[in-house]
């Protein structure tokens, strides 16, 4: 295949995929969702939220007090404590979301079991499903789509511009030669798992003009000895429950491969786990933080 | 017949087996009420009234939209869903435990859960485009699991058959690898899958009724009627496989047939359970055992009770799963085996004790 029809391809592409962009905001309250269907919500007053993005987007909307459920991942948030919980967003019960009397069910394209949403649909309730992929053009869209959903688009642009503020400030701390990022996720038992490409954990560290060491992989791999060794990273970078779940600093030194590390080369980052891997309204205070541990301050790192 | 003779109760057999008919039918129906009339979402009796008064015409008492909704699309095929796979899981035991002449028998021991799982973490990990495409998607994961496990059971009891007859130690043993088998090979998948499918897996192996619709009643309606009417029909001859092999055949049961049809009916009908609810331990273990403990070994006896019974036991496990944590559900699969595990127990210790 020649150069030229292969641009065209990626032209023609581009075009169809700003065309899809553009289509997603149709009038005021009425967005396309991830699953091509057409949301329309008139200021709406009991919202629940699947997924903890979506409430942490919601929040940052200024629109919190209007959310009578939330899932079990959006526990962990400020301010998330006190709404009734839904259970874990893929098999959620769809009595017991209209239990709720809600006016718009938003959540992530995961969110399920489909049977479940079909009912909720069924009983005349809006639900709107937003892409999870983990990218930024996700999470951004995802915060305009919900601003939109919510008649709140104002502060739904202030949001995106701020982050677009933070990332540009992240970018400006990135020397020439980039750290190498291995990101460690554990939730408890054996050493942990590293992120490969398509991870939010991958996402972060190029937003803060990292490289991911792990890069060669995609998505997440159990800890190996000899791909950590291979890996070659400068930082290590964990959340504040994984490095607790993995034995504290103590721990991660004595895992197989990373005690073999140099420890003069290479250090410890932690972040907490819903600002680092939220990628919601604060990924942009999130990549600015992980770019400062990674070139202003070795100091802060624990 | 002989077996009316093995039943040591005390009270005349007649008014017994009365009261016990009696009795499990109105545990059934005791069941369907309190199944359909609590949930997350309240539906007040009026309400209740004013819904069912509703479809025929009649206008009495007001209720919203949501809760007519919640009653006719989701609280009520739920409910009789639990019924359905309740009573096939039980008559399914009864089946296995009565093959097996063994009361540790249940379902399990064919390969059908291990065979739907295996199917179900395939279709969730190497599938995953074709689970989601379509309207034909949502069919993916039934279909594959109940192929899984009416063709691991068929393996199962290919290899334990000797020259086309079913011979029952090598029946179980064929269970117990091939069992391994599925085992290994879901943790081979639980290695390959990502976080997402990972969480999806483990939450079909728990085991849930909200996936309830009318198309998925229907479908269970049909497999649980051909299952109790095949155990109804060859009652008699399950009394005489108790006997043993040999004793059967020279009674004029024509055993391997038999045998064979009955491994084949219970992976038709457990897979069909399995598919739609994903793993719902112990009742086909739990249900026949206390059963036999109330109206004794007969089967024109068992079987019926299995039927209400195991039936009755789902619905009042699942009304607890929907409102224990409230908006958010508990996995039915985990309270059965909660609450079915220590009874269990409970009725070892007092075997026990009269031995």
């Amino acid at each position: 295949m020649t150069q030229l029809p292969s641009i065209r391809r990626d032209l023609a592409i581009a075009l169809l995929v700003c065309g899809l962009t553009a289509t997603t905001s149709v009038a005021a309250g009425t967005i396309v969702d991830a699953h091509n269907h057409t949301i329309t919500a008139s200021a709406p007053q009991r919202i629940v939220t699947l997924g903890s993005f979506t409430t942490e987007t919601v929040m940052a909307l200024e629109q919190g007090d209007r959310i009578v459920a939330a899932d079990a991942s959006s526990k962990g948030l400020p301010g998330a404590a006190d709404k009734a919980t839904l259970g874990y967003y893929r098999a959620i019960g769809a009595e017991g979301v209209l239990s709720m009397g809600p006016d718009l069910v938003v959540g992530t394209e995961a969110a399920g079991p489909p049977t479940a949403l079909d009912q909720i649909r069924g009983a005349g309730v809006p639900v709107a499903l937003l892409s999870d992929s983990p990218t930024l053009d996700a999470a951004t869209h995802r915060i305009e789509a919900l601003g939109t959903l919510l008649d709140a688009e104002p502060a739904a642009r202030s949001i995106v511009d701020r982050i677009r503020k933070d990332l540009d400030k992240a970018a400006a701390l990135t020397p020439a030669t980039p750290a190498r990022v291995l990101f460690l996720l554990s939730h408890g038992g054996g050493a942990g798992q590293m992120a490969g490409t398509d991870t939010i954990a991958h996402t972060m560290i190029e937003l803060a003009g990292g490289t991911n060491a792990f890069a060669s992989q995609e998505g997440y791999t159990p800890l190996t000895p000899e791909a950590a060794l291979t890996a070659n990273p400068d930082v290590i970078l964990v959340t504040t429950r994984g490095l607790a779940a993995l034995g504290g600093e103590a721990g991660i030194w004595a895992t197989p491969g990373l005690a073999q590390l140099s420890r003069d080369k290479v250090r410890l980052v932690s972040m907490d786990d819903n600002l680092l891997l939220g990628l919601g309204p604060r990924t942009g205070e999130a990549a600015l933080a992980l770019a400062t541990h990674l070139y202003s301050d070795s100091a802060t790192s624990p | 017949m002989s077996t009316a003779r093995l039943s040591t109760a005390s009270p005349p057999i007649r008014s017994r087996d009365h009261i016990t008919r009696v009795a499990s039918g109105l545990l059934c129906l005791l069941a369907v009420v309190v199944g359909t009339g609590i949930g997350a979402l309240a539906i007040p009796p009026s309400a209740l009234a004013s819904i069912l008064a509703d479809t025929v015409g009649i206008d009495i008492f007001a209720h919203d939209t949501t809760q007519a909704t919640v009653l006719w699309a989701i609280r009520l095929p739920r409910v009789l869903l639990g019924l359905l796979i309740g009573a096939a899981l039980s008559v399914a035991g009864v089946l296995m435990q009565a093959l097996f002449r063994n009361p540790l028998a249940s379902p399990q021991l064919i390969g059908v859960s291990g065979g739907a799982a295996l199917a179900a973490a395939s279709v969730i990990a190497l599938l995953p485009a074709a689970a989601t495409a379509g309207t034909l998607g949502a069919f993916t994961l039934p279909l594959g699991a109940f192929t899984g496990a009416v063709a691991v059971s068929l393996v199962t009891l290919r290899i334990g058959s000797r020259g086309g007859t079913p011979d029952v130690v090598t029946l179980l043993l064929a269970g117990v690898a091939i069992n391994a088998l599925t085992g290994a090979g879901l943790g081979l998948l639980v290695f390959i899958a990502d976080d997402a499918q990972l969480r999806s897996i483990t939450f079909w192996s728990l085991g849930s009724l909200s996936a309830a619709t009318w198309p998925i009643v229907g479908a269970l309606a049909l497999a649980t009627s051909g299952l109790v009417a095949f155990a109804w029909h060859h009652r008699t001859a399950f009394d005489l496989l108790l006997l043993g092999s040999e004793d059967a055949r020279h009674l004029g049961v024509p055993v391997e047939k038999l045998q064979r049809r009955m491994v084949v009916v219970t992976a038709l009908a457990v897979g069909a359970a399995v598919a739609f609810t994903g793993i719902i331990g112990f009742v086909g273990l739990v249900v026949p055992h206390l059963c036999r403990l109330w109206a004794g070994p007969a089967h024109h006896r068992l079987i019926p009770l299995s039927t209400l019974v195991g039936g009755a036991l789902l619905v009042f496990a699942d009304t607890t799963a929907r409102t224990a944590v409230a908006p958010a559900e508990l996995p039915l699969g985990v309270l059965t085996t909660l609450l079915g595990a220590p009874f269990f127990l409970l009725l070892l210790a007092r075997a026990r004790r009269f031995a």
